[in-house]
């Protein structure tokens, strides 16, 4: 009976996209698993057991942590060597934004012209750790920028190792509010670029 | 011939139980979405052996709650940002009214079911109770053990330390 019910699966096409894939293919087996008549007893012994986070999918762990900051998913690696994997899934990498400050205070005098803070530690470590998973990537800029100093390095080093399929640039005047909580920006504050690199391969 | 006007899909638990579903409802499960429909003028259920009565019934009470009730748009900017402070104080509730356990049991069958809303609002809640603690609060929290070893330990404090900054 259960292997009738497994007709539909095989019969549609239910991939929606390649991340699903593995998902799918795990939906198709359990329904196959029924086959096998010993399967209710492991099952029985398999429903006793209390669902521990590490016993999620691994997908589903990296989704977790893709509500958390980065120091919290460093702080859940430590705690075992299923979380620890999550933390190193290129996956959780994907989306990053990163934000240049420029010269604020001296905006429109005229001793702008530098980008004074050096780039954070932890940006360095970032690009240089996971940059290669980077795929949907915001540079926000804030102040003014002359020249770029030490992010000239970091955003060279990011050029030649990701792949990217979207980079957005968000320019404008001054830092807001909503800025720095990452919110959208209000209509007349700056302008966002985004760049698609299929673009320019056609 | 005519003698549902709701049509309803049908799926039988890990307890064998069958439960009908309104499709409004199961529009939510995403990706089987086509097979459910396919399975309309099915009598026979579909049968989902991992996910038990509990669970079904809770991710019904869940689809019911939410029907109508759409997520909010994502635009480029929204895209980027994730943060645990969206889930309404009904979802907190409801999710974790059964426990831990019973909440992972319900992450599992959401990611099964494909029902990115449950399991994106669930993923926060557990994203929470992760948020402003060390290693060992997590492992208590979660009841999980520490299976490193010392060195390994000292190696991904080493690798990983910048994230502190």
């Amino acid at each position: 009976m259960d292997g009738e019910n497994e007709m539909p699966f095989n019969g549609n096409d239910i991939n929606v996209d390649d991340v699903k894939d593995e998902e799918s293919s795990s939906f198709t087996e359990n329904c196959t698993d029924s086959e096998n008549p010993n399967e209710a007893v492991i099952d029985e012994e398999e429903n006793l057991k209390l669902l521990l986070i590490t016993d999620l999918p691994m997908e589903v762990i990296v989704h977790i942590y893709d509500f958390l900051p980065l120091v919290s998913r460093y702080s859940a690696s430590m705690a075992c060597h299923v979380l620890y994997e999550a933390f190193n899934h290129p996956k959780l990498w994907h989306e990053q934004r990163l934000m240049i400050n420029g010269d604020v205070l001296n905006y429109g005098s005229k001793y702008f012209g530098n980008c004074t803070r050096n780039v954070p530690n932890k940006i360095k470590h970032l690009v240089k750790k996971f940059g290669k998973y980077f795929q949907f990537l915001t540079i926000q800029v804030f102040g003014h920028l002359g020249k770029l100093n030490e992010w000239s390095s970091v955003l060279l080093e990011l050029s030649q190792q990701c792949r990217l399929e979207k980079l957005t640039l968000v320019v404008g005047k001054m830092t807001t509010e909503s800025d720095l909580l990452g919110r959208p920006r209000k209509k007349g504050h700056g302008y966002s670029i985004i760049i698609y690199p299929e673009c320019f391969s056609n | 011939m005519y003698k549902k006007i709701v049509p309803q899909i049908k799926l039988e638990t890990y307890e064998k139980e069958v439960f009908e579903i309104d499709l409004d409802i199961a529009k939510k499960f995403g990706k089987l979405v086509p097979v459910l429909q396919e399975l309309l003028n099915d009598d026979k259920p579909l049968t989902i052996k991992t996910i038990n009565s509990g669970t079904l019934k809770k991710i019904i009470t869940w689809c019911t709650y939410h029907k109508g009730r759409s997520p909010p748009p994502e635009d480029d900017d929204n895209r980027m940002k994730h943060s645990t402070e969206e889930v309404s104080s009904w979802d907190d509730k409801f999710l974790q009214e059964d426990g831990q356990a019973a909440l992972f049991d319900l992450i599992s069958a959401a990611h099964t079911l494909d029902i990115d809303g449950l399991l994106d609002v669930a993923c926060k809640v557990v994203a929470t109770m992760i948020k402003g603690k060390a290693p060992e609060e997590i492992r208590k929290v979660f009841n999980i053990k520490n299976d490193f070893t010392q060195q390994e330990e000292d190696q991904v404090r080493k690798e990983n330390d910048w994230c502190e900054d």
